[in-house]
């Protein structure tokens, strides 16, 4: 059995921009080796909230820390080898490998000087590997489609061997089939190599089907959290999205899957008013 | 929220200015019917004279060419959605500036009519080129100033050598090139009004088509406006304002930046109101300058140029601005590498190296004989001029080798193609210590000036850093302060030279970047300085490599994202402070070297630093070689001559279309 990894956790986090909250106390945790999703309205702080975990930014007040270490108190580079973080928009780095990018996930181990090691290559090799990414590892990454580009950031981020993912909307740009790809690819990861995840999602039956906890947030506060099955229910889900919601069995899989309750002209108060 | 009366209005700023402008005016008036003009017979009235036909139509000139300026800036801005457009940041005066000098020295005779369509074309010319620079980048705001301050130093540089051809007229296209409003009688006036007059008349069809134009390029076209159709109008029309003022009275920097940023920040918010208030603040910012001139300028203010007191007065606003502007792109755009350009394999680099050594080699042997009949050197006739052309060939090429290098990690750490150290300000303040001390101290020994340019360069470099280190050192606001900064400076060089002493002559000779000073002692300097600054760069490579995936990626696996940024602009900045004295401030290598890297497919980070140097190197020394024969027997300057034959290189890289998020 491999241990477990620390999980991450938050401790009243508030975030404020030019007088305004986005972030209200948020307090929740992160378990390591499992996958949570973090799902919410538009300008619900999901991404503020992930980019706080990542310690892109600081939050206003309120701590995180990782296992029982407080976050703020690491160096850059110690938390890169803990945590790895994917930005929701990805540049397009033209004229780049596709392992030249998967590589650069090492610097946090061979930093700006070190040589870069047998070890350090073998990671490269098994993230190209796990990501079914190694069959084009030498093309350029700007002659790829988006869904092959999205792997080979997936790539570089386990490369890095953080024991934490956070991956900010990794699926948003991508089809039906490319997104239940990167997600069912995680979901493998996660319980293979016991390492946590954190996605943000938009598609709450995406969330549903992949992670084994979901967050919810709403105006800055947490409103919801459990397994899929407690979430899953009209009420809790009414409470998140503003509109009122259905559940039903998925005709296949037989988990609860959720729609929208409305006809045509149903007001939508909730979203709108 | 309603902020209720306390709200800003444009009419807030512009009472006050009206005010201020009518005192100031009154000086004026009371000045002319002051002192012994009173003894003098009525019709023989000194002072009344002065004040109908100097003072009067010279202040009309500044409320029209105010007015006219600041309508083409908000045209502009409004036309291209981008808030830092105006034709001086868009090289559109520099254009007019080009096209009239030209024709000054070379046809003067057509100039009596011909001058409009003179400014007109010239305009229109550097505009095209800088649109043509910033295309396919949905002509993002960074991007088209980059292109147009590129665009403007290159017209500068090709000045440069026209003035030092003709340095007879040299304080006199100075003071006309920095824009003077002075004024002998009402004809010029009566001249422009009607010009503008009609500039103005398409407006009547475009402006709600121009209103609509605020909901985006698509969104507009699915309403039913024809975007292309109404962009290439409505650019004319700001084109013909900015040329017919320039034609008139010659560049008058900023106002047509200044004004419609004034009157968006006063609370202007629809275009049409955006418009005519930036007319009326435009119109009365003007007037204010220039009646501020007048009335304490004393005796100099006749020949004091307007437009490079404007400069002074906007780009210190343009610095004001920076951390209030939104950036709607997103600054990750890259220049690592180009769309669909394949690597090059590893087996033809070397040979792509060896050939660019051998091609070095060759420029230091080439040269012509004493009858001019060209030549290459043998190992005997090598020996014979050792002494003159060694020393010059290798501080080129150090110099060419360190402005390469920090091209490159401008480009890499902004992410564009366009950044290079003639851009960021550097260079400016290089030539502005030495302006200075050249302008105070009279002329001094080369090594002295050394010296000087280095103080100069390294202070621009601490306000820049100053300015940008609220935002973590962002890249592209480093960049925006450089291109104020550079603004700042040329106005600050167009005062002093204006001033008329013959020191100004020495500064152009400075400004175009001769090398045929350098003796042995500066070539073993600039070699040693070339290796100590760039072997520290090769250690950096993996922070060259990351840092261009952006912020977050870059911190996320773990690199110290201000300090990287902090150590490598430093490192651009010495590099660029020690070329800049051995070949001028004016090259544009460090803005090609790296670019005919990547073009060349060299894309490994580590290899492309070795390549930008050794490219840099042959490039300065290709210019250096032209530069010695193409005249011969005359030595041109190596540092304009670099700039006119990179010019053209730079269009046709730039033809193959550059990938950008």
């Amino acid at each position: 059995m491999t241990e477990s990894a620390p999980s991450v956790l938050a401790k009243n986090v508030e975030f404020d921009v030019e007088g305004r909250t986005i972030l209200a106390d948020v307090c929740c945790t992160f378990p390591g080796s499992v996958v949570t999703g973090l799902v919410g309205q538009n300008g619900s702080g999901k991404s503020t909230l992930m980019r706080i975990l990542a310690r892109q930014v600081p939050a206003t007040r309120g701590q995180v820390s990782y296992g029982d270490e407080a976050l703020a108190s690491l160096s850059t580079r110690s938390v890169s080898r803990k945590i790895a973080y994917m930005p929701q928009n990805v540049p397009a780095a033209p004229g780049m490998t596709v392992r030249e990018l998967v590589s650069i996930g090492r610097y946090p181990w061979h930093g700006a000087l070190g040589r870069f090691t047998d070890r350090d290559a073998e990671a490269v090799d098994r993230a190209l590997r796990i990501t079914k990414t190694d069959t084009f590892a030498d093309r350029i990454l700007d002659n790829l489609s988006g869904g092959e580009r999205q792997r080979c950031w997936l790539a570089m981020l386990i490369a890095q061997q953080a024991k934490m993912l956070m991956l900010d909307e990794p699926t948003s740009a991508l089809d039906l089939g490319h997104q239940h790809a990167i997600l069912s690819l995680l979901k493998q990861l996660s319980r293979d190599t016991k390492i946590g995840a954190i996605v943000i999602l938009h598609d709450i039956n995406l969330a549903a089907q992949y992670c084994d906890r979901i967050i919810a947030l709403s105006a800055g506060r947490v409103v919801a959290e459990g397994t899929p099955a407690e979430i899953m229910t009209p009420e809790q889900l009414s409470g998140i999205f503003g509109i009122p919601m259905l559940v039903a069995p998925h005709p296949g899989t037989k988990k609860p899957y959720c729609y929208a309750a409305l006809d045509e002209f149903a007001p939508t108060v909730g979203v709108l008013g | 929220m309603n902020m209720g009366s306390r709200e800003l209005r444009p009419w807030h700023l512009a009472l006050p200015l009206l005010l201020m402008n009518l005192a100031l005016c009154a000086v004026l008036v009371s000045r002319a019917f002051g002192g012994d003009c009173l003894s003098a017979p009525i019709d023989y009235d000194v002072g009344k004279m002065v004040l109908f036909h100097a003072v009067l139509p010279r202040l009309a000139m500044a409320i029209l060419c105010g007015f006219a300026l600041a309508f083409s800036g908000a045209i502009l801005q409004q036309v291209l959605r981008n808030p830092l457009a105006s034709p001086t940041t868009l090289g559109v005066d520099a254009g007019a500036r080009l096209s009239l000098a030209i024709t000054g020295a070379f046809i003067p005779a057509s100039l009596g009519i011909g001058r409009d369509l003179v400014a007109i074309l010239g305009s229109l010319s550097a505009l095209g080129l800088v649109v043509f620079l910033s295309r396919g980048r949905n002509f993002s705001s960074i991007n088209l100033v980059l292109a147009g301050l590129v665009v403007s130093l290159f017209a500068g540089a090709v000045s440069v050598i026209i003035t030092l051809a003709n340095d007879r007229y040299l304080v006199g296209l100075f003071v006309w090139g920095s824009g003077s409003l002075s004024q002998i009688s009402w004809v010029p006036f009566l001249e422009l009004v009607p010009r503008i007059a009609l500039s103005l008349l398409p407006l009547i069809f475009l402006w709600r088509a121009l209103e609509v134009l605020e909901i985006g390029d698509e969104s507009s076209s699915s309403v039913g406006v024809r975007v292309a159709r109404l962009r290439f109008f409505a650019v004319a029309v700001a084109v013909l304002l900015s040329a017919f003022v320039t034609a008139s009275v010659g560049v008058i920097g900023f106002i047509g930046l200044c004004a419609p940023m004034i009157a968006r920040l006063a609370g202007a918010r629809r275009f049409r109101d955006r418009l005519v208030w930036s007319g009326v603040l435009g119109a009365m910012l003007l007037w204010l300058t220039d009646a501020a001139l007048q009335v304490f300028g004393g005796q100099s203010s006749a020949f004091l140029p307007t437009g490079a007191v404007t400069a002074l007065l906007g780009a210190p606003l343009l610095l004001f601005m920076l951390p209030r502007l939104r950036f709607f792109a997103p600054p990750q755009a890259l220049a690592v590498g180009m769309a669909g350009k394949p690597v090059l394999p590893p087996r033809l680099v070397s040979l792509v190296l060896i050939a660019i050594v051998l091609l070095l080699g060759l420029t230091l042997l080439v040269g012509r004989g004493p009858f001019g009949a060209w030549q290459l050197l043998g190992p005997s006739g090598l020996e014979a001029v050792w002494l003159w052309r060694v020393p010059r060939w290798s501080a080129a090429c150090a110099a060419g080798a360190m402005l390469g290098v920090a091209g490159l990690i401008l480009q890499r750490l902004t992410g564009n193609a366009m950044a290079s150290p003639e851009i960021l300000g550097i260079s400016a303040g290089v030539i502005l210590a030495v302006a200075g001390a050249l302008f105070f101290f009279g002329a001094f020994g080369a090594s002295v000036q050394y010296l000087v340019g280095t103080l100069g360069g390294l202070s621009v470099l601490v306000l820049i850093l100053a300015l940008a280190r609220r935002s973590g050192f962002a890249p592209e606001r480093v960049l925006l302060a450089g291109i104020a900064m550079t603004a700042l400076i040329d106005a600050v060089v167009g005062v002093l030279s204006a001033t008329g002493d013959p020191n100004a002559i020495l500064l152009l000779g400075w400004l175009a970047g001769s090398t045929s000073g350098v003796g042995v002692a500066e070539a073993q300097f600039a070699l040693v300085a070339a290796a100590v600054l760039i072997l520290p760069v090769l250690l950096m490579a993996r922070w060259l490599t990351i840092l261009p995936l952006g912020a977050p990626t870059a911190q996320s696996v773990g690199v110290p994202t201000k300090k990287a940024r902090l150590t490598l602009l430093v490192i651009a900045a010495l590099l660029t402070v020690t070329a800049t004295p051995i070949v001028g401030p004016l090259t544009f290598v460090g803005l090609m070297a790296p670019i005919i890297v990547v073009y060349l497919g060299l894309a490994n980070t580590t290899l492309a630093i070795g390549a930008s140097a050794l490219t840099g190197a042959l490039l300065m020394a290709l210019a250096d070689a032209a530069a010695r024969t193409i005249a011969f027997p005359i030595l041109l300057p190596t540092g304009v001559t670099a700039a006119i034959v990179s010019c053209p290189v730079l269009l046709i890289l730039l033809q193959r279309r550059w990938r950008f998020a």
